[in-house]
């Protein structure tokens, strides 16, 4: 998986691209830091470069929901597609996140 | 008689497996996960059993059968390497009739993987992966034991066996085994959601060996 930090007018945004696969894991707290630094301005996790994801690189997303729970962030999974979409519905994350 | 092939492995490390082998058929092809493409290279053959020379032991148990495929890779290589993709494709090649269950046979083998590398033969503490606060050791402990050749090196087996319309893969690790009727209570915590997955795609799922070894079974054409 990789990730970068998407700058520009409006909200803030990660984008995360390729696999995310139990393999990320050593990188996830590093993710989730990012992503929570920004989430008290609002913060779009831009999913259109991935690919693929398992259960490990979904739980991700687990720790960034309790983090915006826990803290009021604004956090948001923006482009959404494919067999990702399809994960992550089938776990049930649609109802944790809109998954724009 | 077993004819063995080699992708790019030492002569002496060729020789001192070859030594190893058991009596049985079937093409036996080494190769070096470090070397970048080896994987694909060595599951392209026309091998039935397909073993990474990093792994320690290398050979152990190998049993080769007619209408089967193996894999043995060590856990440092499975850790990085898109090993449930090549493994797929490979065995798609060589059995066509299971291109109807693909995606299904990809995220249970993922998940199968995953949890052999990572509870399995890296032994890692689940109950890191609980809390975000725990999350940096979590990941800390599995760079350094994939680093480290004691967990590294730990042979992980995947087969694919097929008969009629019925294929049969499994996993197999060489850690602590686990309570496979274990279920973490609440469905949306950091862990847990991978066997649910494998049982929602399969056919049938079984497990041995203590918890070290799952069988999933899929219906091919």
């Amino acid at each position: 998986m990789q990730y970068h930090v998407k700058e520009g007018a409006g909200r803030a945004g990660v984008a995360l691209s390729g696999r995310l696969t139990f393999s990320d894991a050593p990188q996830f707290s590093k993710v989730l830091d990012l992503v929570v630094s920004r989430g008290k301005e609002g913060c779009d996790i831009d999913l259109a470069g991935l690919d693929f994801i398992d259960s490990t690189g979904m739980s991700l997303f687990v720790y960034v929901y309790d983090a915006a729970k826990a803290e009021a962030l604004d956090i948001t999974l923006a482009n959404v597609k494919g067999t990702v979409r399809e994960a992550l519905c089938r776990a049930g994350f649609d109802t944790l996140f809109p998954l724009g | 008689m077993i004819l063995l092939q080699t992708r790019n492995v030492d002569e002496s490390v060729a020789a001192a497996i070859a030594a190893g082998l058991g009596p049985g058929d079937g093409v036996v092809t080494l190769f070096d996960s470090r070397r970048e493409d080896a994987l694909d290279s060595a599951l392209s053959s026309a091998a039935t059993f397909v073993v990474d020379v990093g792994c320690d032991p290398p050979v152990a148990g190998m049993v080769t059968r007619p209408h089967a495929f193996v894999l043995r890779i060590a856990t440092a290589a499975a850790a990085q390497l898109e090993v449930a993709e090549a493994f797929t494709h490979a065995l798609l090649a060589r059995l066509p009739a299971a291109a109807c269950c693909r995606g299904d046979l990809l995220v249970a083998l993922q998940e199968a993987i995953g949890n052999a590398v990572m509870h399995g033969n890296l032994a890692l503490d689940g109950a890191l992966r609980r809390s975000r606060e725990c999350l940096p050791r979590f990941g800390a402990a599995m760079a350094e034991r994939i680093a480290d050749p004691h967990y590294g090196r730990r042979p992980i087996t995947i087969s694919a066996e097929w008969r009629k319309h019925r294929l049969a893969v499994s996993v197999e690790d060489v850690g602590a085994g686990f309570d496979p009727a274990f279920r973490p209570p609440d469905c949306r915590c950091p862990q847990g959601n991978g066997i649910a997955d494998i049982l929602s795609r399969c056919e049938e799922v079984t497990f041995s060996a203590g918890g070290r070894h799952i069988s999933m079974v899929f219906l091919t054409d």
